[in-house]
């Protein structure tokens, strides 16, 4: 192989990639799409909410208390909780109202009372209806029915400002009027009462070498960085090597393929191509990478992500733009159009993305089975061995070598595989091959 | 090797010794499935020579041209490039012009020129690039994207990016098609430029009038045989002088019809010249006797067949 023609080509191709308006634009987009959240976050406090919802209560316990309990966190909530520093109004305020007292054994009544509180709550009238059952101030039971439950009914299930205020206020309420109406001494009690919390902490090493707590934010940032990172590793691997193959198509349609091997070999031709791949996607990487460690030093939160945790995202980035970029080339070799293109490539669109799916369970538990496995699996390796890199307390320093040599080996056969399907399918015109063709293509080359 | 003559103001290129051979195919053939594309060609083609290749559509022009290339390898046969047997050891003193014309539509003209050279492991200057264009008076446009360009200009682009490396070998496929008649004549002004200073050109034509003007020699290949193959003079006296040009002055009673003449195989109508072939063991003098007789003879030529000739009686209803 001509390593300076490899050069040539790849230098071509990604001058061509990143002077392409797509790769300008994703540029700007991927870092407003991973940081949509925080902004629309923002956005949402800057215009606020300033609109007054009202919640009826069917208070079937028989302690019209209860109703005064909510009353009451209703008004702290609206003195205290609604508005942001400046004194402006950025949460919603609530107002309260009883429904017709009913009696819980006449069902037809009850029924009937929810089917006029839901149409309210239909018709926008009403945010919700709260259902204080019977049985909520009874003692447990073994068998215990609907009567023990408080129900909150609402068409907007998302907005969670009301339940939470419900959830802080009310049970604590029922069982301190449990206690009272028992004859029990309720002020020596309750001091008695409070339940210890129980909160997830992490060790971090400070800089005179002792041990601290990690702060909240830093426990938040343990699982940010993980999925930041694979997110990161998905996008520039796709952005550099998902448009080879129809640059492929490109050159079969326009007929440069001919003249492109007048010079060079269609092994070199497929390096050059994956070469400037490459280099695309490192180019991301150093980009974001490098905006990444720039916010993290200059917010404190650069010791969440080690150099080695770094060093592997550059492997496995490398790597796995070589294996999905013979994937995307020997497709591209292979079909005659765009079209059918997409087609040939879903089942291996569907294998690159198969981190993405798997995401939440390795998340969730990144030593397990299903996470060890796929940070060993190829195609899912790149990412997924850097999720478990970079999620505390990390890997054994052999697993990611015996991830990158599985990796690196599959990758060989990979392009191996795809340089014998590029070098007859790039000059084939008319209709695309199918797959027992390739196969075909690979076995006889 | 040795140096020969500039072109241009620039480079020289190093050729083979006069008396070899730049091409040499043995008995080579090439299938695609159940389709002989060709089938044992042999063919030398000697340096610094314009080697003519004529064919109908589909008779193995390209195939022959992608196998000299190693763009596509032979079944069978032996090729040797420029001295070289191995595979692709000789492409980079090729130049090679598909038949297919392509290039990158987003690149500027002078960035393609330059990528093109540097593929072929020369690194074509701005200035070398820059006199390319201007004699095909394109100067203006090597800062434009190649999407802006003509058809014909792409053409004379893709033309220049098949010689800027200086190749001492020169594989073109079609060259003149689709240009008009003051741009073919620019190009083959240069090749005949290249071929003085030593390239070797082998070129596949349609045009059987720039084949016979232009080739030192010229193959024939038909179904993917090799049918002819020598020098024009070789060619036409192979196929004798057995083809009679007239015009004639008809009477005013008589019908113009020339096919019922003795000793005549064949009558082509080309206005207001008949060209008659001589059947086997005619005699061209008694066929004069026998159109004088029935016209006045206003012209009576024997001639030689021309290219267009000799490739219509081999290649038949084939022919394009």
């Amino acid at each position: 192989m001509n390593f300076s023609k490899v050069r040539n080509i790849a230098v071509r191709e990604y001058s061509a990639a990143v002077r392409s308006k797509s790769f300008l634009i994703s540029l700007v987009l991927f870092p407003i799409l991973m940081s949509g959240g925080l902004i629309a976050q923002r956005v949402g406090q800057k215009i606020g909410d300033t609109n007054t919802y009202r919640v009826a209560v069917i208070n079937g316990s028989g302690d019209p208390s209860l109703f005064d309990v909510i009353q009451r966190a209703v008004a702290n909530h609206n003195q205290h909780e609604i508005y942001d520093s400046s004194g402006r109004q950025v949460r919603g305020r609530f107002e309260l109202e009883a429904a017709p007292s009913v009696n819980f054994n006449d069902t037809d009544e009850l029924d009937r009372i929810r089917l006029q509180l839901s149409n309210r709550v239909h018709s926008g009238a009403l945010l919700a209806f709260v259902e204080i059952g019977p049985a909520v101030m009874k003692p447990a039971t073994a068998n215990r029915d609907d009567g023990a439950v408080i129900r909150y009914c609402t068409n907007r299930p998302t907005y969670q400002d009301f339940i939470a205020l419900l959830r802080t206020a009310l049970p604590p309420a029922i069982v301190r009027h449990r206690l009272q109406g028992a004859g029990t001494d309720f002020v020596r009690l309750e001091p008695l009462l409070w339940s210890p919390r129980v909160d997830q902490a992490g060790l971090v090493e400070q800089k005179n070498g002792k041990i601290a707590f990690q702060s909240g934010a830093g426990q938040v940032a343990n699982v940010l960085v993980p999925i930041f990172l694979i997110l990161l590793m998905f996008v520039i691997t796709m952005m550099g090597t998902s448009p080879m193959a129809a640059n492929v198509i490109e050159e079969k349609q326009l007929r440069i393929a001919e003249v492109l091997l007048g010079s060079v070999t269609p092994m070199e031709l497929m390096m050059g191509k994956l070469l400037g791949g490459v280099g695309v996607s490192l180019t991301l990487a150093a980009i974001f990478i490098g905006g990444a460690a720039y916010l993290a030093s200059s917010t404190g939160f650069s010791s969440y992500i080690s150099m080695q945790s770094i060093g592997w995202f550059f492997f496995f980035t490398i790597v796995g733009t070589f294996l999905y970029g013979a994937l995307f080339v020997a497709s591209g070799a292979a079909c005659s159009n765009v079209k059918e293109v997409q087609g040939f490539m879903m089942p291996v669109m569907l294998l690159i993305a198969l981190p993405m799916f798997v995401l939440g369970p390795v998340l969730q538990n990144p030593s397990g089975s299903l996470a060890t496995v796929m940070s060993f699996f190829p195609l899912s390796a790149p990412m997924i061995m850097v999720l478990r890199l970079t999620i505390p307390p990390g890997v054994a320093a052999w697993e990611p070598l015996v991830a990158a040599a599985l990796t690196l080996a599959a990758t060989v056969a990979c392009v191996w595989m795809a340089g014998r399907i590029f070098r007859v399918g790039i000059l084939m015109q008319g209709k695309g091959a199918n797959y027992t063709a390739v196969f075909r293509w690979i076995v006889r080359g | 090797m040795r140096d020969v003559g500039k072109i241009g103001e620039r480079s020289t290129i190093a050729v083979l010794p006069q008396g070899t051979n730049a091409i040499e195919l043995e008995d080579v053939s090439k299938s695609f499935g159940d389709h002989r594309a060709v089938e044992g060609l042999s063919l030398r083609v000697p340096t610094g020579s314009i080697y003519g290749f004529i064919g109908p559509n589909g008779s193995g022009k390209t195939t022959t041209l992608r196998m000299i290339m190693r763009i596509i390898h032979a079944d069978h046969g032996r090729i040797a490039v420029l001295g070289e047997q191995t595979c692709r050891a000789a492409n980079d003193r090729i130049g090679y012009l598909p038949e297919e014309r392509g290039l990158y539509r987003q690149m500027k003209v002078i960035d393609l020129l330059r990528f093109h050279s540097q593929l072929k492991g020369h690194a074509a200057s701005r200035d070398e690039i820059g006199q390319w264009l201007a004699r095909l008076e394109l100067a203006e446009w090597g800062d434009r994207k190649v999407e802006a360009l003509s058809k014909g200009m792409s053409q004379k682009v893709q033309f220049i990016a098949t010689i800027i490396a200086r190749p001492q070998l020169l594989l073109l496929d079609e060259p003149f098609s689709g240009l008009d008649p003051i741009n073919a004549e620019v190009i083959r002004r240069i090749l005949m430029e290249l071929v003085r200073n030593g390239t070797t050109v082998l070129f596949s034509t349609h045009d059987m009038e720039v084949a016979q003007t232009l080739c030192d020699w010229i193959l024939m290949i038909h179904k993917g045989r090799k049918v002819l193959d020598g020098t024009l003079r070789q060619i036409q006296e192979e196929h004798g002088r057995d083809v009679l040009r007239v015009r004639l002055n008809w009477p005013a009673d008589a019908k113009a019809n020339l096919a019922d003449l003795p000793g005549i195989a064949q009558v082509s109508d080309m206005g207001n010249i008949q060209q008659l072939r001589l059947a086997p063991g005619a005699d061209h003098q008694r066929v004069l006797a026998a159109l004088m007789a029935r016209a006045a003879v206003e012209h009576f030529e024997v001639a030689q067949p021309s290219l267009r000739d000799i490739f219509l009686q081999i290649a038949g209803g084939d022919a394009a």
